[in-house]
């Protein structure tokens, strides 16, 4: 018995030194993710804020990265909290749009993940992404605004729909680079509460069907997506050949009601 | 098992019988004709053979030849019919062209590898139906090889040769070859090139049958070396390109089907002193194959094309143990790749592309055993064993994850093997009467189509149909009983079999997938759908009437269902040739009556319907005038019947009454 307490005490020790010995800072870089876009760079409080994402903002959902570094030194902070409000101007209104914020005060690899489903193109206003941080180790704040250039795909990747009354946005995540064969289907619904309040919804389930428009046939064994969490539904969509697809969903609870993505590969 | 049981009764029983019916006279050519005939193995050798009943003019097609020697052709239009072995199609049946394995590149069945040769190629065909002593292992339901041109030699340099020339009025068919042989005492060469050209034939009444044409070059390049009385090596090259075919009963035509064949054999006798008698093969070839549709109205636009490539090895031998007893055996490999793809262009949207074989890489060996034990003098008993092994890789990603949609388990790589084996016994009843027992067991892989084909169109049943690499390869037992009786100026011939399938390969209707092709009834995955059975008989009776009469009878009969009691589907109906022929010293005049019965037994599963039956009569002249000329002509359907054989698709009728003439000079 007292050789467990002993152990278990330098156990605990080591863990304490281990971990205040790697506490707070690294002084090596993270390994960088160099397919990231940079949309824009911000400084505040000591603070070097980049907001990186996949691609090219779009109409849809685009997830986003928020790296936050000491200005001066260029260490990478790894512990903040990190907060978004997507804001749209449309001049006479404005209103946000679904969005969710990283899930965890220590980034991945340097960044905090993140996510945001754009409703609407730039070229119906101004969208901004203010974010708001604290840093947990030099215990700052800073609030700064990025600018953002939202564009709006040939093939659509966010579609809303009024469905007993509620109005919801799905969007489409996967299939992103579709190919023949199984693809991945993975759809994310935000139910519209208020102008500014578009929480994640698990209201619905889908069935998912997809079709050749041109050839008039569909393809086989495809997975109904299902909720997994945070407004995520996971499913297989399958591709016999290349060409131009609609993928239609169905409300099952709703069967009158379904929404269709069209894709082309 | 069932058919186990009834097959081992049935074994024991013939042995019995020709245990008490075994005769005590000898004679040495018995064991010959063991060794080179066989009841069930028709051979035919086209460059000794006189113009009579199985060649009636020098520019038969091969077809013509092969349908004499009782093959039925599945039809899709005027050119590369798909022969059918005792209702088994190309599935289930081998066709090599001088031993040599070749992939015909068409998903569809467009090209048969019989269409990949001209008759003036040939040497020796030989038709082994069903499971039996050959040398290699083939096919459940039988082969059929095409043997190349087999060289002569002389005693000092000498050449010869022929141009031939012909034409078809029916369907304003050219076909003109020439052929040059050079020999000398060590060398043989011969070098031949033809040339088929087809407009649309016409159907009785002088309809054109829009689309049938064809145009068709052929070029090929034997030669031989001796290095002693008996050993020879040779080299055969085959340069075989059509254009343009025409194919009425499908939804696309061909812009270009072409093979390039090429073959290096060493054969010997007494080799190495161990060996009576030994063949060694290399070979390649390569056929590409590009369907069409520019001439059709189908709403949408297709590319087609289809490639495969075989580089194949094999090698036989005989050895004689004692004066009773021969060991043959043979061992093949052979590697091939398959592939097809499809694009599709519909209006102005972007093309779709589709894999069809997915680039599948088989590599294969086979080998095979035979004995030859004579008993008596007037019983042998020939037990052979068989063993192949294929290994299959996809090695196409985008066909790979089109089949996973189908399959999730699939694997990139994946082999099967198979065993067939079986005896036959051969008994001199009396000195003109031989009978002959075979009883085996077969089974054979199913083909890249069966196995990994991705949404085939089949017009013939109008369902596209899905690879299944899950199938169990198709097995079964055979029984074969052949009777042969020759004296003086009368020849009889027949065999009755019986063919006791186990998960025979179908297509199944699975109605929770659609149709891809537009106007498809559906899909269908090819299954082991359980047993079936194919019985039947032919018979081929030859008489001489008197010195310049003589007479030919063949009669087919086959009856195909599956255990549920659901007929197979193509099987050919009761057919009979009655052929009579008055020959003088330089000419004969040859009267043919061919009759097919009605088809009323049909596949249901196959969306298939009766044929009626038909009755036409052909008339063939033949007149050598010279040592230099002959000439040859006739009337075919003199009657100008309209008709359709059962296994004719889409029930398009055949030629009206067709003249033709053929002449050839010989130098």
């Amino acid at each position: 018995m007292k050789k467990i307490f002993l152990l278990s005490i330098i156990l605990f020790a080591a863990l304490v030194i281990q971990s205040c010995s790697d506490d707070s800072v690294t002084n090596q870089d993270p390994p960088v993710n160099d397919n990231l876009t940079l949309i824009g760079t911000q400084y505040s409080n000591g603070m070097k804020i980049n907001l990186y994402s996949d691609t090219v903002l779009f109409t849809g959902y685009n997830d986003l990265y928020v790296e936050v570094k000491d200005s001066v030194s260029g260490i990478y902070v790894n512990d903040a909290h990190v907060e978004l409000m997507p804001m749209m101007n449309m001049g006479s209104m404005s209103h946000s749009c679904p969005f969710d914020n990283p899930s965890s005060s220590t980034p991945v690899n340097g960044k905090f993940p993140c996510d945001a489903v754009f409703i609407m193109p730039s070229s119906a206003g101004n969208w901004t992404l203010e974010t708001n941080i604290h840093n947990h180790i030099t215990n700052e704040k800073a609030s700064v605004i990025f600018p953002l250039t939202v564009t709006e795909p040939v093939y659509s990747k966010l579609k809303s729909k009024t469905v007993n009354g509620s109005t919801y946005f799905v969007s489409m995540i996967e299939p992103s680079k579709p190919k023949v064969g199984i693809n991945d289907l993975m759809l994310k619904v935000n139910k519209r509460v208020t102008m500014m309040d578009f929480p994640n919804d698990s209201a619905y389930t889908f069935s998912v069907y997809p079709w050749m428009p041109s050839m008039g046939h569909s393809s086989p064994n495809n997975v109904n997506p299902v909720y997994t969490t945070q407004g995520m539904y996971d499913g297989d969509v399958n591709f016999t050949m290349t060409g131009d697809w609609r993928i239609t969903l169905k409300f099952i609870e709703s069967p009158q009601d379904s929404l269709s993505f069209d894709l082309v590969f | 098992m069932n058919f186990r049981k009834i097959f081992l009764n049935a074994v024991y029983s013939v042995i019995f019988i020709t245990s008490i019916l075994h005769a005590q006279e000898a004679d040495t050519s018995f064991r010959h004709y063991i060794i080179d005939k066989g009841i069930n193995v028709s051979r035919i050798n086209l460059s000794k053979e006189e113009l009579g009943f199985y060649k009636s003019s020098d520019l038969n097609s091969t077809e013509e030849i092969l349908n004499r020697l009782g093959i039925s052709f599945i039809r899709r239009g005027n050119y590369a019919p798909e022969p059918v072995i005792r209702g088994l199609n190309t599935n289930q049946t081998d066709i090599t062209i001088n031993g040599m394995k070749i992939m015909p590149a068409c998903t569809d069945k467009m090209d048969p590898v019989t269409s990949y040769v001209e008759t003036e190629n040939l040497g020796e065909i030989e038709i082994e139906s069903g499971t039996g002593t050959g040398s290699l292992l083939s096919n459940s339901g039988g082969k059929i090889d095409l043997g190349l041109y087999t060289p002569k030699f002389s005693e000092s340099f000498r050449y010869n040769g022929n141009i031939k020339s012909g034409y078809q009025l029916a369907s304003e068919n050219y076909k003109g070859s020439f052929n040059l042989n050079l020999t000398d005492r060590k060398f043989s060469i011969n070098v031949n090139t033809t040339f088929n050209t087809s407009g649309d034939y016409k159907k009785s009444g002088g309809i054109a049958v829009w689309n049938s044409g064809f145009k068709k070059y052929n070029f090929s390049l034997n030669g031989s070396y001796k290095l002693k009385s008996k050993d020879l090596i040779n080299i055969n090259g085959i340069i075989d390109d059509a254009y343009d075919v025409g194919y009425p009963a499908l939804l696309m035509d061909v812009g270009s089907a072409k093979a390039r064949i090429i073959g290096l054999d060493y054969q010997a006798d007494n080799f190495m002193k161990f060996f009576n008698n030994m063949r060694f093969k290399i070979y390649y070839n390569k056929v590409d194959h590009i369907m069409d549709d520019s001439r059709r109205q189908n709403g949408f636009r297709m590319d087609m094309p289809g490639k495969t490539e075989t580089f194949g090895s094999s090698l036989t031998g005989s050895v004689y143990f004692d004066s009773k007893t021969q060991l043959t055996s043979g061992f093949e490999f052979t590697n091939s790749l398959i592939s097809a793809d499809m694009t599709m262009y519909f209006s102005n949207n972007i093309p779709m592309y589709m894999v069809t074989w997915p680039d599948i890489r088989k590599n294969a060996i086979n080998s095979k055993f035979s004995l030859l034990r004579s008993v008596t003098d007037n019983l042998t008993v020939s037990p052979f064993f068989g063993f192949g092994y294929q290994n299959s890789d996809i090695g196409n990603i985008v066909g790979f994850n089109s089949l996973q949609i189908f399959y999730s388990d699939l694997k990139k790589s994946s082999s099967r093997n198979l065993f067939s084996g079986g005896v036959k016994i051969s008994q001199r009843i009396t000195n003109s009467v031989l009978a002959e027992l075979t009883a085996s067991y077969s089974e054979r892989f199913p083909t890249a189509s069966e196995e990994f084909g991705f949404y085939l169109y089949n017009k013939f049943d109008n369902y596209d149909y899905i690879g299944n690499p899950e199938l169990k390869n198709e097995s079964s037992y055979q029984l074969n009983l052949g009777v042969d009786y020759s004296k003086h100026n009368l020849s009889f011939k027949t065999n009755v079999f019986g063919y006791f399938f186990s998960d025979y390969i179908m297509g199944v209707f699975d109605n929770s997938v659609s149709a891809m092709t537009p106007g498809s009834n559906g899909v269908k995955f090819y299954s082991n759908t359980g047993n079936a059975l194919i019985t039947g008989f032919e018979m081929n009776l030859m008489m001489n009437l008197s010195e310049k009469f003589s007479l030919v009878t063949i009669v087919n009969y086959i009856y195909g269902k599956e255990f549920n009691e659901d007929p197979l589907p193509l099987i050919p109906p009761l057919n009979s040739t009655f052929s009579i022929r008055y020959s003088n010293k330089n000419y004969f005049i040859q009267l043919e009556e061919i009759l097919n019965a009605p088809q009323n037994r049909v596949s249901k599963r196959n969306s298939e319907s009766a044929s009626a039956g038909y009755a036409i009569s052909n008339l063939r002249v033949t007149d050598r005038i010279n040592k230099w000329f002959s000439i040859s002509g006739g009337i075919e359907n003199i009657f100008d019947k309209e008709y359709y054989n059962h296994l004719d698709w889409l029930k398009i009728p055949q030629k009206g009454r067709n003249i033709y003439c053929d002449l050839k000079i010989s130098f």
